[in-house]
């Protein structure tokens, strides 16, 4: 099934449609997306003080636990966890222009449009070519 | 237009299957040849479909330098006999991999394997530490329905939809609780039509 089949299979006419489900009133009006659209850059920058916190907190930990190995493994779960949790961490983040032309010169541009830690995909272990499928990519 | 139904929602066969999504035993193979077919400019067919030829000289160009610096860190930690990199960021990232592939797993395993964007995935309510963590992606629905609504307003976003969103479930392990439940009735049901 194509893509454009698919979606008018369960009877979605496409992003920008008129019948796309999210444009209609009978889910969200364009007027109220619209303004869920906005974009900010102080939430991004907030969020990514807050992981980098929670990096540094739990990072500690397992200093601290070094020497302790029932200690320190579960303390290296919870940071390995933290370190996880920045697959999400590009998902738009900055995004006015100025910053985001500057992060530009960083990021995949195959990813999300907005900002992507390269250092963050990096700790990741993550190639980034496959992610082009992912929805904020497309947005 | 891009594909609009999510590739990684293939409900687990078995317990053994679901075992094997948690440990991440299909994850980790295929990071080491996505790795090694974008340094070796040999993409698969899958990628091929959806990287156009114009970019593939770029993602070769990312993957290599993301080799070599892995390669830099091996070979700094060889010389100074080091257990930096081990202790501060590989045995921890690989500690931390089953959790993620638990929440990704409540993101669409489970929910309708079709193109309905009110369906085919899952919305997890969580508390705010891990929602926070997880950049509001527990919003899971919500982001696939509009990518284009950034991360800090999901929630509000959530609000509006909520009604008529088919997969919302309170916390993770009520979502795995009931992943594995079906696995149990789906091995029941097998047996019966056996018998």
């Amino acid at each position: 099934m194509t893509d454009v089949s698919a979606a008018r299979y369960a009877g979605i006419g496409g992003i920008g449609s008129q019948i796309w489900p999210l444009t209609g009133p009978e889910v969200v009006s364009r007027k109220v997306l619209k303004g869920l659209r906005a974009r900010s850059n102080a939430p991004g920058f907030i969020h990514l003080a807050i992981h980098c916190l929670a990096l540094l907190v739990t990072g500690s930990l397992v200093a601290l636990t070094a020497g302790t190995l029932w200690l320190q493994v579960p303390a290296m779960l919870l940071y390995g966890t933290v370190i996880v949790l920045t697959f999400c961490a590009s998902a738009r983040m900055l995004t006015r222009h100025g910053i985001q032309d500057a992060l530009d010169q960083l990021r995949c541009r195959l990813r999300h449009r907005d900002l992507d830690l390269s250092s963050l995909s990096l700790l990741q272990v993550s190639p980034r070519g496959p992610s082009y499928l992912h929805p904020a990519c497309r947005a | 237009m891009p594909s609009v139904i999510p590739t990684s929602c293939l409900f687990p066969s078995g317990f053994a299957s679901y075992a094997a999504q948690i440990i991440g035993a299909g994850f980790w193979p295929k990071l080491v040849g996505t790795l090694w077919r974008g340094a070796s400019r040999h993409f698969n067919a899958y990628e091929k479909s959806f990287l156009p030829e114009s970019v593939r000289g770029q993602v070769i160009n990312e993957i290599r330098v993301q080799c070599l610096l892995y390669l830099t860190v091996l070979l700094l930690s060889l010389y100074y006999e080091s257990t930096l990199a081990l202790t501060y960021w590989l045995v921890p990232r690989i500690l931390g991999e089953p959790v993620l592939r638990a929440i990704r797993m409540a993101e669409h395993t489970g929910t309708d394997e079709s193109p309905n964007l009110l369906s085919n995935t899952r919305t997890t309510l969580t508390n705010p530490l891990l929602r926070t963590l997880y950049w509001n992606m527990p919003y899971h629905a919500e982001h696939h329905l509009a990518s284009s609504v950034p991360f800090h307003a999901l929630g509000r976003m959530h609000e509006h939809v909520a009604p008529h969103l088919k997969c919302v479930t309170r916390g993770y392990i009520a979502v795995h609780r009931d992943i594995l439940h079906r696995i149990r009735n789906q091995k029941k049901s097998k047996a019966e039509i056996q018998d």
